[in-house]
């Protein structure tokens, strides 16, 4: 059995691992589940990731990595491939797209699977094909894509759904978002997959940190420059907090966060005009507290980001909606204690994980500075429970996981009509 | 048994094409035993069309249903309609901004007039005929509004629904002249009894008619799935927007709003609330309205980015809507008049499934309402609608309790009596 894992495009951060992570497991121990040999490919969309960095645990573990892109093809030809499937389909835009790499275009795999749901253009289900959805953050914070897309039915946001609603199988990881998967996408039969962590690239850093490491006067934000990280109120938080005896320095770190320092000018990769960051850095710069107190790391390696943590107080997360970050529970693994917004994702990680952080709520900026000022007081974390995170390390799950997946593939369900 | 017709016809479609008026026919001819061995349904040919393939797609046996049909497309009544509508456009804008030009007025009162009799002169006298030649025991007219079964000669019924109407809009002499024409009038509502007691020479003629309770149709409802779908396939042939074709709705959750074409009042501050409950309360459902939105409410949801959660089919077939209300977490009627919606409400109360209303005066003059305080919203409160649907979605079962021994407080269950009141036995 052959099967593809697809990040369909370049993602840097969460989703890398987790499609790093979901073909590990399969490649562990899938071949068990199904009583035959499995080969697992991973497709690196345009040559993105680096083999000797980004995918060197990949090669480790015996993973054959293709790189692969996608191929325009028109209405005509995507009505002939859907006619050579045997697929009832009803097709009305101009052009499709198909995974294109290797030697047969993914043709002899028995199975592609698609890490996230972001395929800007209508696919064509060839091979039998699921997609496992991260998150509907557009759903909480319609911002996140240009909202007058909604009102074309061709555009992006409905492609992502028609995509979804057109693969044989869709899968959540967690109940928050496999409730969106079924109302907001339509995807009545979506299945829920078990929420595993991968943690292979903090192993050799752990002994060290678990050494007594000095800590700094500070703690870590981990976000990105998307709108669902919802800036504005945490830094309207921050504020607070800072004027109501706040001691400690933010530290910013993740994707493109260099876009939020005041002195950025923009790169070839980012514009500096885009009126969203503009508004953050004008914000930072605009108020003396924030433009003394939060230092901006930008994307940092693994490393330094441990090191960036192990230093810090506790670790701050502060979306509106995703699937749930797994930075606590790497902070977590570290000992550092999280203050993070509540929503049913979030709560779910927590409590598979058996990990209490201080919760806030996300649209009440004093809720936030509150929370800030107890984690800076020490006196609301307990215990984090090493065990049960532990168990869900993915050497540990891979068996359950792949149980789940091919009980969920297997089934030998009618093709549906493709509409797109 | 007794020949009993059903008058469906009517220029003013928009009552006649509601589900509120098909659950009622459905009921009468189909609750317990039939009303008569000979029915005779007298309609436009679109309006009997419906009310066919209605009654198909429940399966019902039709034999025995007549239905008397004249067709309503001639270019000639169009052209005619299309006229009338020009003048009394300019007749409304004459006599409120010119007061002074009695003239003008007095001449375009007899234009209307005039349209008046001449649009009765064709399909109205032709059904009228029809009804003469089946020597009929009784004609059942369902709106107190339908005028143009005048002349026909076997004793008139008349069952108003719309009970929110008010006196003053009875009080014209169209109306008193037609008292003389039925030996009954059975109305929905004791509001709509009493303003008619009041104009009436015989007022125990005016007798209060409880509303339609439709039973025994869950055996039937198996293909439910499959009935919203041809909807949804309908409103994507339509629109083109393949987020519909193959939406397993049922299997959904979802709020429905069975608003109509007009009386949209309310319906963007329930948009808002609805964004409330799904972004902020984090309730996760949709919404779904079985009639087009008007164009600024369908804005509003497309600048709140809901076009994914805020659904509305055009054209829904009144089993449909039955369907959507009966899988639904929640039935709205945020209208003024909350009597708008009560057909919906009736059959939301049937099927155990809970409805939020707005508050007004008329639904504060009934008995009871302490038993649904958590469902009813201000509807110029986004918060309050908000907070009664989480209510309703949350706590199901009291809220369906309560508008229970509501209804049961102001409504007569007893169908059965309406019944035999109608077909006089």
């Amino acid at each position: 059995m052959k099967i593809g894992v697809f990040i369909p495009i370049h993602f840097p951060g969460g989703t890398l691992r987790l499609g790093k992570n979901i073909a590990k497991m399969l490649n562990h121990s899938l071949s068990k589940n199904v009583n035959t040999p499995v080969k697992v490919i991973f497709g690196n969309p345009n040559s993105a990731y680096s083999l000797h960095e980004d995918l060197k645990d990949l090669l480790n573990e015996g993973i054959e990595v293709v790189d692969f892109r996608w191929k325009k093809i028109s209405q005509l030809e995507a009505r002939q491939l859907c006619q050579q499937m045997g697929r009832d389909a009803d097709l009305k835009m101009d052009q499709y797209v198909v995974p294109s790499g290797g030697t047969s275009d993914f043709k002899d795999l028995d199975y592609w699977l698609f890490i996230t749901d972001r395929i800007f253009d209508i696919f064509i289900p060839i091979k039998r094909s699921g997609i496992i959805v991260t998150d509907y953050i557009q759903r909480y914070v319609p911002g996140i894509f240009d909202i007058n897309d909604q009102r074309h039915y061709q555009a992006v946001p409905h492609r992502l759904i028609r995509n979804t609603r057109n693969a044989d199988e869709a899968f959540a990881l967690s109940p928050g978002t496999q409730g969106d998967l079924k109302v907001f996408a339509g995807c009545t039969e979506g299945t829920l997959l078990p929420l595993v962590v991968d943690d292979d690239f903090m192993q050799v850093k752990l002994g060290a940190a678990s050494a007594a490491v000095e800590k700094k006067n500070q703690f870590v934000w981990v976000t990105n420059t998307t709108q669902h990280k919802n800036h504005i109120n945490t830094l309207n938080g921050l504020i607070e907090y800072y004027r109501h005896g706040g001691k400690l320095d933010c530290v910013v770190t993740g994707v493109q966060t260099d876009a939020f320092d005041p002195k950025w000018q923009g790169t070839s990769e980012g514009d500096a005009h885009l009126p969203y960051q503009k508004q953050i850095r004008e914000m930072i710069a605009g108020n003396p507290e924030l433009s003394s107190r939060i230092k901006i790391r930008g994307h940092v390696s693994d490393d330094k980001y441990i090191e960036e943590l192990s230093q810090s107080y506790f670790l701050l997360h502060s979306v509106i909606a995703d699937n749930g970050t797994y930075s606590i529970i790497e902070a977590a693994r570290l000992g550092i204690p999280a203050v993070s917004s509540r929503y049913p994702q979030q709560e779910y990680i927590c409590e598979l994980f058996g990990i209490k952080p201080v919760f806030f709520d996300p649209f009440d900026s004093k809720d936030l500075a509150k929370s800030l000022l107890s984690a800076q007081a020490g006196d609301f974390f307990s215990a984090i429970n090493m065990e049960k995170i532990e168990k869900r390390l993915w050497k540990n799950m891979a068996n359950e996981f792949c149980r789940d997946f091919i009980s969920a593939v297997k089934e030998d369900k009618p093709r549906k009509k493709l509409y797109g | 048994m007794a020949r009993i017709g059903i008058w469906i016809a009517s220029e003013d479609s928009e009552n006649l094409e509601s589900e509120d008026f098909y659950f009622w026919l459905r009921d009468l001819i189909y609750e317990k035993n039939k009303i008569s061995d000979e029915v005779f349904i007298f309609g436009l040919a679109n309006r009997n069309d419906n009310f066919k393939s209605y009654l198909n797609e429940l399966n019902e046996n039709t034999r025995g249903i007549n239905f008397c049909t004249v067709p309503d497309n001639s270019k000639f009544e169009l052209e005619v309609k299309k006229l009338h509508w020009r003048i009394f456009r300019v007749f409304e804008i004459v006599r409120d901004a010119h007061r002074f030009l009695f003239l003008i007025k007095w001449a375009l009162e007899r234009l209307i007039s005039f349209f008046d009799n001449l649009s009765l002169r064709s399909w109205p006298r032709r059904l009228v005929s029809s009804v003469n030649r089946s020597k009929l025991d009784c004609l059942i007219v369902p709106d107190v509004f339908l005028t143009e079964w005048f002349g026909t000669k076997c004793p008139v019924k008349l069952w108003e629904r719309r009970s929110a109407i008010s006196a003053t809009a009875l009080n014209d002499a169209k109306l008193r002249r037609s008292f003389n024409m039925y030996s009954a009038i059975l109305v929905g509502g004791h509001q709509m009894a009493e303003s008619l007691k009041q104009i009436s020479k015989r007022p125990n003629s005016v007798k209060y008619a409880p509303p339609s309770k439709s039973s025994k149709t869950k055996a039937k409802l198996e293909s439910a799935h499959s009935v919203i779908q041809r909807s949804l396939e309908k409103e994507y042939n339509r629109n083109g927007n393949f987020y519909y074709p193959d939406l397993n709705l049922i299997n959904i959750p979802y709020l429905v709003c069975t608003i109509r074409d007009r009386g949209q009042d309310n319906v963007k501050n329930l948009i808002r609330a609805f964004e409330d409950l799904i972004r902020n309360k984090r309730i996760n459902c949709k919404l779904i309205f079985t009639a087009e939105l008007d164009v600024s409410s369908r804005n509003l949801v497309a600048d709140l980015g809901l076009l994914f959660d805020v659904l509305w089919i055009k054209e829904m077939h009144p089993l449909a809507v039955e369907m959507c209300i009966q899988f639904s977490k929640c039935l709205v009627i945020p209208s003024r008049s909350f009597e708008d919606g009560l057909a919906s409400w009736f059959k939301a109360s049937y099927y155990g499934v809970p409805a939020c209303v707005a508050d007004s005066k008329s639904l504060q003059q009934k008995n009871g309402t302490e038993d649904i305080r958590s469902v009813v919203f201000n509807a110029e409160s986004v918060q309050s609608i908000s907070n009664s649907l989480k209510y309703a979605i949350l706590n199901r079962e009291q809220a369906c309790l309560g508008q229970e021994q509501f209804i049961n407080a102001n409504y007569d269950e007893n169908w059965e009596n309406y019944r035999l009141q109608v077909i006089g036995s």
